[in-house]
C-alpha cells in the first residue's frame, strides 16, 4: 500500500490541475468584469457632470440623494451579480441553483431592511410634521414595529405553519389594536361624558 | 465717408493674373456640376415616388444641418482660412452630391446623406466668398463676382441644356445615375483648380472679423433678414413647381427640368441688367418675386410656365445683385469673414425656412403658392420701408423702422440660439439618462432570466 499522505497528496494536485486553467480563466473574466466596471463608471460619472444630469432630479430630490451615484450604485451592483454568476457558472456550475436561492434570500433580506428603514424614516417626519400626543406616538410605533415584526418572520427559518399562524396572530391583534383605538380616538368625549 | 475711409483701410495683396483666373475657372467648371446635381437631386426624388412632404422633410433635416455646421464654424471653427482647409471642403462637397443616387432605397440614409451633402456647400462658400474677399478688394472685387457669375451661369446652363437633353432623349433608369457621374468628374476638375490655386493667397489680415457701427450692423442684419425671407419665399416656390409641373399639370420631366434651364438662361443677360442699375430699379425684382408665386399658382399652361421661369430667373439675380452691392459696402465695417458667412448661411437659413413651411403646408398645394407669396411681400415691405435706397417712406420713418427691424432681429437671433441650445442640450440629457436606464435594464433583466434558468 501506498503512503496515505502521498496518495492524498496526488489526489489535491490532479484536482488542482483539473481547477487551475478554470481558476486562470475566472480571473481573467473577473479582470474584464472590473475593466467594464469600472470603465461604465468613469463614462456614468462623465456624462452626468458634463451634461448636469443631477441638476433635473434637484427639485425632487433636495440634497439627500444624488441621481448619479445611484445609478453607478446599481449599475456595479448588477455587474457584480453578473460576475458571480458567470465565475460560478465556469467554477461551480452546479452550485447555480443554490447560487439563486442565496441571491433571492439575501434579496428578501435586503428588502425587509430597506423597508424597516424606510418606515421608521417616513413615521419619524409624521411625527415631526403632525404634533402627536406621547400615546400616539406610541402606538403608531408598535404599529410599526408589529408589522416589520411580520417582515421578518418571513424570512426566517421556522415552518411554514407557524409562520402562517404566526402572521396571521399578529394581523389580528393589530387589527384590533386598530379598532379600539380607532373608537378611542373618535368617540372619547362621548365616553367620558357618559 | 466711414464706409469709404475703411474700404481704403483694408490689406491691399498681390493678386496674380493667375490667381484671378483660376477662381473664373473655377466658378466655370464648378456652376455645371452645380447645375447639375443641384436640378437633378427634386427631380430624381419626384421620379422615384417622393412627394412633396417627403423632399420638404428631406430640405428641413438638410438646412438644420447646415445651420448647425454654419453656427458652430461662427462661433468655434478658426477664422484662418487655408488652402488645405479650403481644398478639403470643396472634395468632400463633391463626393457627398455623388453618393445620393445610391441612397435611394433607405430613405434615413438618403436624409442623412442629402442633409450632409446641403450642409458641407456652407463651409464651402463661407471658405470660398472669405478667400475671394481677402484676395480682392474694391473694383477687382466687383470684377471677380462679375466674372464669376457669368461664367459660372454660362456652365449652369450648359450643365441645365445637358440635363434636360437626357432626361428627354433617354428613357431607362439610368440616366439619374449617369447624370451625377458626369456632375462627379466635373465637380472633382473644380476641385483640382483650387488645388491649383496658388497658396500665398490664403493669408489672414487682421479684417477677419470686426464689429462696425451701429448702422452697419444694422443694415448687415437687415439685409440679411431680407434677403432670408425673399430667397425662402423663392425657393418654397421652386421646391412646389417642379411636383406642381410634373404630377398637377402632368408635363414631362424635361418640362420641369426647363424651369430652372430658363431661369439661369435669365440670370446671365440679366446679371449684366442689374449691374449698373440705380438703386431704385431693384424694387422691380422685388415686386416681380412677391408676385410671381400667385402666377405660377393660376397659371394652367405647362409652356407659360417656362415664361414665367424667365421673369423669376430675372427678379432674383435682381435681389442678389442688391445683396451683394450692400455687403461688398459693408466688408470694411464688418470683417470678411462675417461678410462671408452671413452671405453664405443665408442661403441655408431660406432653405431651412422655406423647406419647414413647405413641410407644414404639404397637404395643401395652393397653401405652398399662398405662404410663398406671402413671404415675398413680407420681403417687399421690409424693402420698402428698412431700406433708404429702396424706400417709399420718409427717410426718418425708414432710420427708425430699421432700428426696430434690427433689434427685433437681434433679439429674436438671441432668443432662437437660446432655445437650441437649451432644447439641444434637454434632448441630450434625456437621451443620455434613458441610455443609463436602458443600461441598467439590460443588466437586471439578464440577472432576472439567470435566475429563472437556473431556479428551476
Amino acid at each position: 500500500m501506498e503512503n496515505p499522505v502521498l496518495e492524498a497528496l496526488q489526489l489535491t494536485f490532479e484536482e488542482l490541475t483539473f481547477f487551475l486553467p478554470k481558476i486562470l480563466f475566472s480571473i481573467g473574466i473577473l479582470v474584464i468584469y472590473v475593466l467594464i466596471a469600472l470603465a461604465i463608471t468613469k463614462i456614468i460619472r462623465k456624462t452626468v457632470r458634463i451634461l448636469k444630469l443631477d441638476e433635473i432630479f434637484k427639485p425632487f430630490l433636495k440634497e439627500t440623494i444624488s441621481i448619479s451615484d445611484l445609478i453607478v450604485f446599481f449599475v456595479n451592483l448588477g455587474l457584480a451579480l453578473l460576475a458571480m454568476y458567470t465565475l460560478t457558472s465556469i467554477l461551480l456550475p452546479e452550485y447555480l441553483h443554490a447560487l439563486t436561492s442565496i441571491i433571492e434570500y439575501v434579496g428578501r433580506i435586503i428588502s425587509i431592511v430597506f423597508i424597516i428603514f424606510f418606515t421608521f424614516i417616513l413615521l419619524n417626519s409624521i411625527i415631526e410634521r403632525i404634533k402627536m400626543e406621547t400615546k400616539m406616538k406610541g402606538f403608531m410605533l408598535l404599529m410599526t414595529l408589529f408589522i416589520t415584526l411580520i417582515l421578518i418572520i418571513d424570512v426566517t427559518a421556522i415552518s411554514e405553519e407557524v409562520k402562517a399562524s404566526l402572521t396571521w396572530g399578529i394581523s389580528l391583534g393589530l387589527g384590533l389594536a386598530i379598532g379600539v383605538f380607532a373608537a378611542w380616538y373618535f368617540f372619547r368625549e362621548y365616553f367620558k361624558g357618559e | 465717408m466711414l464706409f469709404r475711409q475703411n474700404k481704403i483701410n483694408l490689406p491691399k495683396f498681390g493678386v496674380s493674373k493667375f490667381t484671378f483666373l483660376s477662381f473664373s475657372t473655377e466658378a466655370l467648371i464648378a456652376g455645371f456640376y452645380v447645375a447639375v446635381t443641384r436640378s437633378i437631386t427634386p427631380i430624381f426624388l419626384v421620379a422615384n415616388g417622393y412627394r412633396l412632404e417627403d423632399i420638404s422633410l428631406i430640405n428641413v433635416f438638410a438646412g438644420l444641418f447646415s445651420l448647425l455646421l454654419g453656427l458652430l464654424l461662427y462661433k468655434h471653427g478658426s477664422k484662418a482660412i487655408s488652402k488645405p482647409r479650403l481644398l478639403i471642403t470643396h472634395t468632400m462637397e463633391r463626393i457627398l452630391w455623388f453618393t445620393i443616387p445610391f441612397m435611394l432605397d433607405n430613405k434615413l440614409l438618403l436624409t442623412l446623406v442629402y442633409g450632409l451633402a446641403v450642409a458641407s456647400t456652407l463651409p464651402t462658400s463661407i471658405y470660398m466668398q472669405t478667400t475671394i474677399l481677402t484676395s480682392f478688394n474694391g473694383v477687382s472685387y466687383r470684377r471677380i463676382v462679375g466674372v464669376r457669375s457669368a461664367l459660372g451661369a454660362f456652365s449652369s446652363i450648359l450643365g441645365h441644356a445637358y440635363v434636360v437633353s437626357t432626361l428627354a432623349m433617354r428613357a431607362n433608369g439610368s440616366k439619374y445615375l449617369n447624370l451625377y457621374e458626369t456632375a462627379f468628374v466635373i465637380g472633382m476638375l473644380s476641385s483640382i483648380v483650387v488645388a491649383l490655386t496658388p497658396a500665398n493667397i490664403f493669408r489672414n489680415g487682421k479684417t477677419m472679423i470686426r464689429n462696425g457701427s451701429l448702422y452697419a450692423e444694422a443694415k448687415a442684419t437687415n439685409t440679411f433678414i431680407l434677403l432670408v425671407t425673399v430667397i425662402s419665399s423663392y425657393m418654397l416656390l421652386n421646391m412646389a413647381w417642379t411636383p406642381r409641373i410634373m404630377n398637377e399639370l402632368e408635363a414631362p420631366d424635361y418640362m420641369a427640368a426647363s424651369i430652372g434651364f430658363v431661369q439661369t438662361v435669365a440670370s446671365i443677360g440679366s446679371s449684366f441688367f442689374w449691374i449698373n442699375r440705380n438703386t431704385k430699379t431693384y424694387r422691380a425684382a422685388l415686386v416681380l418675386l412677391a408676385f410671381m408665386p400667385l402666377l405660377v399658382s393660376f397659371t394652367f399652361q405647362p409652356e407659360l410656365h417656362i415664361l414665367l421661369a424667365l421673369i423669376y430667373g430675372f427678379s432674383v439675380v435682381g435681389v442678389n445683385m442688391f445683396a451683394a452691392r450692400i455687403y461688398s459696402d459693408l466688408i470694411g465695417e464688418i470683417g470678411v469673414f462675417r461678410t462671408g458667412t452671413l452671405l453664405a448661411s443665408m442661403n441655408s437659413l431660406a432653405l431651412t425656412l422655406a423647406s419647414i413651411v413647405g413641410f407644414m403646408v404639404s397637404a395643401s398645394p395652393s397653401m405652398v403658392f399662398l405662404v410663398s407669396a406671402l413671404l415675398g411681400t413680407v420681403g417687399l415691405i421690409i424693402a420698402l420701408t428698412g431700406f433708404p435706397e429702396l424706400a417709399i417712406i420718409p427717410e426718418n420713418y425708414v432710420q427708425l423702422y430699421s432700428r426696430i427691424m434690427y433689434q427685433t432681429g437681434i433679439s429674436s437671433y438671441n432668443l432662437a440660439i437660446y432655445a437650441m441650445s437649451e432644447s439641444a442640450k434637454a434632448t441630450l440629457r434625456i437621451v443620455s439618462l434613458s441610455l443609463m436606464l436602458m443600461l441598467l435594464f439590460i443588466i437586471y433583466r439578464t440577472i432576472y432570466y439567470i435566475m429563472v434558468i437556473t431556479g428551476r
